[in-house]
């Protein structure tokens, strides 16, 4: 049984309208509100959308078949032959040098990483470059929050520049061959794009005195005396017996014993006197290097499980730092209260928050979103799977990569995809798919490197986004918006695009710019319809207020990625991305005018 | 909780009939009635167990302190101990200290 609902209801909406409006509220509502994953609130709300008979059955399934969605995650296979083969760490080690200023250092990281991010996505440019601007700041003795902002801007105001630099562009180029049957070539937006960069990145410069100079959450953990690490005794420790005192665990060489929990958890007074029993867990607070000296020289371990013996223990663990992601469903919980250690085969060693002494157990502390956390891993842990990735950012994110000729080929394989779509010889999906076979057939990648390089969340929400802004087309509800800009900013053409550009911009500060773009793809597409204007120069600003999204760090995947490792609070992305968003935003109509004179239907 | 354990002392070994448990809830009971017997030459000290089914970290403590503060290094010995007991026994490294017999 499928719904009807074409009855006339309120200011010229549908029953399915208001259906639409209310899904898309509740939609904003509860990404901003809640913890729930982006890909499983669209696909409900598209459920909800299809059983209440806004959306037919075909409909309801066209996001999932859409030419954008395929591209994107095809093209995360080409990115995955780019990475395996070295090449994008052969650019940074030979683009970035070092510079010897901090002026400098910011334009040789943003110039080069925003062209780079015109045809690399801009999440793995972030993870990659990430480790680059550490050491950078190391050097250059500063912050590293000093430059993470910059990059993360780079990055973005840099994938805007092609179609394929960002997902949101495409999404643009593909609805629009959808409506009018013409195709975008793969640089049609490179001109506004890149004037929006230029003037992105003097802005940026100008101020940099506003960037926020926060300490550094890892060096933290290198020096620093507050911290706290759990250790275990083992049941053949030799220690078992004597008092806390005697064995050499009270007083130690860098820190304090704050707590001591035996293998009951009944309460026990912390004293001199305690004697050490197998199970014990000895909560240190001090310099962790100094404390974890104790595993070798008093036998002690790391662990969240009871080792009976020293001799299950082995060399091939390893210390890696993460950070409690924004949308993390650790937020709010403890270690010790979640299944993560024991589904991860790794440990949790010690908490820091802001540089700040958290005077408790590592595994009994209340996560909350930028929290550090030292964890003991198995050496292969795969700290980028997607279940793990979810909820932590592991910052030490190193890959040695060897180059050699499929580093030449993939690059080839690369430039010759970019070259074929850009002269439109071939359409930018039979390019990304070829290009991405070429790099399984030349092996630039395994099969498992590409399949886990494809973000299956991302394409989800991708899906439903582009279901989404069907609705809000076919419903009429585009339409209305489109009149109702009219209404307000008249039938001038430039005010129209930058009003609808500045209602995107605004609402892409607080929801993902893809599910932005989705929807205001057919309001923009009516509004310059509604004028009688050619809507692909309107379609071409709307891919740059979509993509502004610089206040906040749950706007956009990259500000999120250097939130924890920045050590940066919410509001210092407002300082200095609001007025980005501002500017470049305006830029961008300014700049799109410029390139491409309104044309009348 | 009530008192549910009897220690004894004959010439130099000393007897604890445990009860049930040996917690929180009496381990400090018991506790205050072995420290008379420091230093008053105790050579062995048996614990009777067969009723024994909880062991807790203070009951832990007052066998590790039997064995170490009470005299130098006493003989300990378990009477009838259950199988849960020696799990215990063997997670906290006490158990190659002690002699297990059965009645």
């Amino acid at each position: 049984m499928e719904l009807h609902n074409d009855m006339i209801l309120l200011w010229g909406l549908s029953t399915d309208a208001w259906i639409t409006i209310a899904t898309v509220i509740t939609i904003i509502a509860v990404m901003l509100l809640t913890k729930v994953r982006t890909d499983a609130v669209m696909l409900i709300a598209i459920s909800v959308l299809f059983v209440t008979g806004v959306l037919d059955a075909k409909e309801m399934c066209s996001g999932f078949s859409a030419g954008t969605v395929v591209v994107t995650g095809v093209l995360a296979v080409v990115m995955a032959g780019l990475r395996y083969t070295g090449v994008l760490q052969w650019m940074l080690k030979h683009i970035f040098g070092l510079p010897d200023r901090y002026t400098t250092a910011l334009l040789r990281m943003m110039v080069p990483v925003s062209m780079l991010s015109a045809f690399v996505s801009n999440t793995m440019l972030t993870i990659l470059f990430g480790n680059v601007v550490k050491r950078w700041a190391r050097k250059l003795n500063t912050v590293p929050s000093k430059l993470y902002l910059p990059m993360v801007y780079a990055v973005q105001m840099g994938g805007v520049c092609t179609l394929i630099g960002t997902s949101t562009n495409i999404v643009v180029a593909d609805l629009y061959e959808n409506a009018t049957g013409k195709t975008m070539n793969m640089f049609s937006i490179l001109v506004p794009g890149a004037l929006c960069l230029v003037v992105g990145i003097v802005f940026i410069v100008a101020v940099r005195r506003w960037l926020p100079e926060r300490k550094s959450p890892e060096e933290a953990f290198e020096a620093a005396f507050d911290y706290t690490v759990e250790l275990l005794v083992p049941s053949d420790n030799p220690n078992i017996c004597k008092t806390l005192g005697e064995a050499g665990l009270f007083h130690v060489k860098g820190g304090n014993l704050i707590a001591i929990r035996h293998f009951d958890h009944d309460p026990s007074v912390l004293s001199e006197d305690e004697f050490v029993m197998g199970g014990d867990r000895l909560v240190y607070a001090g310099q962790i290097d100094e404390i974890l000296e104790l595993k070798e020289t008093h036998n002690l371990v790391v662990s969240d499980h009871h080792i009976r013996s020293m001799n299950e223990i082995n060399n091939n663990y390893e210390l890696r730092i993460a950070f409690v992601n924004f949308y993390s469903k650790l937020i709010g919980k403890t270690i010790g209260g979640s299944t993560l250690e024991r589904d991860n085969n790794m440990v949790l060693v010690a908490v820091a928050r802001r540089g700040k002494r958290i005077e408790a157990a590592p595994r009994e502390v209340e996560l909350q979103a930028g929290d550090t956390l030292l964890f003991e891993c198995p050496r292969k842990t795969n700290t980028c799977a997607e279940h793990l990735a979810s909820m932590l950012q592991f910052s030490d994110f190193h890959e040695v990569v060897k180059i050699g000729p499929n580093t030449i080929i993939s690059s080839l394989i690369m430039t010759v995809m970019m070259i074929l779509t850009a002269m439109n010889v071939v359409s930018l999906l039979y390019g990304t798919v070829l290009a991405a076979l070429s790099m399984l057939l030349f092996r630039c990648c395994t099969i498992n490197q590409a399949m886990d390089s494809i973000s299956w969340r991302a394409l989800m929400s991708l899906a439903g986004s582009i279901v989404l802004g069907m609705a809000i087309a076919k419903t009429g509800i585009a339409q209305k918006i489109a009149f109702a800009v009219i209404s307000m900013v008249g039938t001038q053409p430039i005010l129209v695009m930058l009003g609808v550009c500045l209602a995107a911009m605004l609402i892409t500060q607080l929801v993902e710019n893809v599910a932005v773009t989705a929807m205001f793809f057919p309001i923009m597409y009516q509004a310059a319809v509604q004028v009688g204007y050619e809507p692909a120069p309107f379609l071409l600003a709307l891919m740059i207020a979509a993509n502004a999204s610089y206040s906040t760090p749950i706007a956009a995947s990259p500000n999120m990625l250097v939130y924890g490792p920045g050590g940066y609070r919410f509001s210092d992305y407002m300082r200095i991305g609001i007025p980005l968003t501002v500017i470049v935003t305006i830029t961008g109509v300014a700049a799109v005018i410029l390139a491409y004179p309104l044309v009348k239907l | 909780m009530e008192k549910d354990f009897e220690v004894k002392k004959e010439g130099s070994v000393l007897t604890v009939a445990l009860g049930e448990e040996l917690s929180t809830a009496n381990a400090p009971a018991l506790m205050e009635e072995l420290l008379p017997f420091k230093d008053q030459g105790v050579e062995k000290v048996v614990f009777y167990a067969k009723n024994l089914t909880h062991l807790s970290s203070s009951g832990v403590r007052v066998i590790i302190y039997c064995k170490q503060k009470l005299s130098v290094n006493p003989e300990i010995v378990f009477v009838d101990c259950n199988e849960e007991i020696l799990d215990v026994l063997d997670i906290v490294g006490i158990r190659s200290f002690i002699t297990f017999e059965k009645s």
